[in-house]
């Protein structure tokens, strides 16, 4: 019994380890790749890089300052408007709606639950077309709001919030009411500061969601000014002149945001991912 | 007095939730409802530019059995969603039972290190990816190839089959790690006496697997499959960060959505890329219903 617990101690810790290495790898092998001007060596070998000390330098870091003057730093000002415009957009309107399904009883509220609950199973890229051809008509193409306004209300996180609803306090309610409360100050003065673990749970992943986005950020923003990170880093994928250079380290600054994001956020993290498997 | 204040009171309450749900109504009006009828008309159009177009018929859609790119990319797809179904399913479920198990070593490191490929966009995937499976003799990956006596490849561009391993990796970096969070979540609610119970009967850890784990997992399996085929139907990051343009040979690593896209945005042919997204629409509608009789997706929700 006590070999089989050390048999077993080993082996899983080996396979994780191996696991791990898996997972991370990408992450270590563009940090290192980032700080390498040779770039060479990429090209011929794919991910084999020959490294030693003389060989780092931080002018792959500079050279995004310098590269289109400065583009990659228009592409950062852009994903991060994006990412605030679309989190606060969409927790504000999806928080009301999540509410609003779950805490009153009213003629349209079986089908409306159903319709939210289908237009999850619809992806975008199916609308993309049409989508386009409206907010070419909206002029809302190479704009923020053409980005972020056609998901701003988000089924997703409508349904996050009517799980969260459900354990809201109606009694609550009801007392506000006799005391003359109107209803959409229950929502905003009582209830509201009761769901702010769910906004803080929501605004993280849907955060997340605006910052890695690419096909609708693709089709929406066309020219270099307008790119998001995903979309412009995208461009750089060509190894042409010095394309590799800034890709390598534009890309590990790219994933820096929602890193730190993680890391001081993990619980939160967690426990909101898995809230649809739970329930579902 | 009182009589007009309560009926001002229970008009409000009546009235409320409309004014709390509206702005899902205009939204699903707008971008939903609207989308989806603007593209089944685009789909009966030739649209020359953005200002002319003309109603052509069914002449799209007559179009799409002559097209030898839709089979390749339907294969593409199909192959490609059963390999990450399999892959996310049958690694997720261990890599969960592994974490859960009390005996298994720095369980939080591990978890955390797994999921963190989960936080990245696909491009930084893609510039990885596209590296690791580069051509050339001496790439680690081909030096393996040649270590275990196997040819090396051309990862990228050389059979339909290895362009689908290349994209089922590359993918499931991305999406193991939230898949895994899904199971282990399912696994720390199943009921510890369960566990207790079989080691009182003798049962040994395969028996427990199959008899208490994977009935516990069902719920879960059934969200994680459902959302895997969604997600693998609609793949197009990955496949169009590793082949840019999506100009290979035979089709390879084209999915149906990349096909889409580049019918739209690279050839200006709006009108027939809409009869491919109908018809991508239909089949997504279909499996949907599939699924509701099958495993009852959905009726659980409706009641909420």
């Amino acid at each position: 019994m006590k070999k089989y617990y050390v048999g077993y101690r080993l082996a899983t810790t080996i396979i994780f380890l191996i696991l791990s290495i898996c997972a991370l790898g990408p992450f270590v092998y563009l940090l290192i790749a980032s700080f390498i001007e040779d770039m060479s060596q990429v090209f011929k070998n794919g991910l084999s890089l020959k490294i030693s000390m003389d060989m780092l330098s931080i002018n792959n870091y500079a050279l995004l300052f310098t590269k289109d003057n400065g583009l990659y730093f228009s592409w950062y000002k852009n994903s991060l408007i994006i990412t605030i415009y679309y989190t606060v957009v969409s927790l504000f309107f999806s928080s009301l709606v999540g509410y609003g399904v779950t805490m009153y009883d009213f003629k349209f509220k079986r089908p409306l639950v159903v319709i939210i609950l289908s237009t999850m199973m619809i992806p975008l890229e199916i609308l993309m077309l049409p989508l386009y051809r409206e907010m070419l008509g909206f002029g809302l193409l190479n704009t923020y709001t053409g980005v972020v306004i056609p998901f701003a209300v988000s089924a997703f996180a409508i349904y996050f919030f009517m799980q969260y609803a459900q354990t809201l306090p109606k009694e609550l309610m009801d007392a506000a009411r006799v005391d003359g409360c109107g209803e959409f100050r229950i929502y905003y003065q009582i209830m509201a500061p009761i769901m702010i673990p769910a906004f803080g749970t929501m605004a993280i992943l849907q955060a997340m969601t605006a910052w890695n986005d690419f096909l609708w950020p693709l089709i929406v923003m066309s020219t270099n000014r307008n790119f998001t990170l995903t979309v412009g880093l995208q461009t750089y994928l060509s190894p042409y002149g010095n394309n590799y250079n800034a890709l390598f380290s534009g890309a590990v600054l790219s994933v820096i945001p929602i890193m730190i994001l993680f890391l001081a956020n993990q619980k939160t993290f967690i426990s909101g991912l898995t809230i649809g498997g739970v329930k579902g | 007095m009182n009589g007009h204040k309560n009926r001002h009171y229970y008009n409000a309450v009546k009235k409320a939730p409309y004014f709390f749900t509206l702005p899902f109504v205009i939204s699903f009006v707008l971008f939903f409802l609207y989308p989806v009828i603007y593209m089944f008309v685009m789909s009966f159009q030739k649209i020359e530019s953005l200002e002319s177009w003309s109603f052509v018929g069914f002449n799209n859609y007559k179009r799409l059995s002559a097209d030898i790119h839709i089979g390749s990319a339907v294969m593409n797809s199909v192959l490609f969603t059963i390999g990450i179904v399999v892959v996310n399913i049958v690694l997720g479920v261990l890599i969960a039972v592994g974490l859960n198990n009390k005996k298994t070593l720095f369980r939080n490191g591990f978890r955390s290190a797994i999921y963190l490929p989960a936080l990245t966009s696909i491009v930084v995937a893609g510039i990885y990816f596209r590296l690791f499976f580069a051509g050339g003799e001496a790439t680690p990956l081909n030096r393996l190839m040649t270590l275990l006596n196997l040819p090396t490849r051309e990862w990228l561009y050389d059979t339909r089959l290895s362009g689908i391993f290349v994209l089922v990796v590359t993918a499931t970096w991305r999406w193991l790690g939230t898949n895994t969070l899904y199971f282990l979540c399912g696994l720390q609610s199943i009921p510890e006496e369960l566990f207790e119970a079989a080691d009182i009967d003798g049962a040994n850890s395969f028996q427990k697997f199959w008899n208490i784990i994977i009935p516990g997992l069902k719920p879960i399996l059934i969200f994680v499959g459902t959302t895997l085929v969604y997600g693998g139907l609609r793949m197009f990051g990955e496949s169009y960060v590793l082949w840019p343009r999506g100009n290979t040979p035979g089709g390879i690593g084209v999915t149906i959505v990349l096909y889409i896209y580049k019918t739209a945005f690279t050839s200006f042919d709006f009108g027939y890329a809409s009869a491919l997204s109908v018809l991508l629409f239909i089949c997504l509608i279909l499996i949907n219903m599939l699924f509701i009789k099958f495993f009852g997706i959905g009726k659980q929700e409706g009641r909420a």
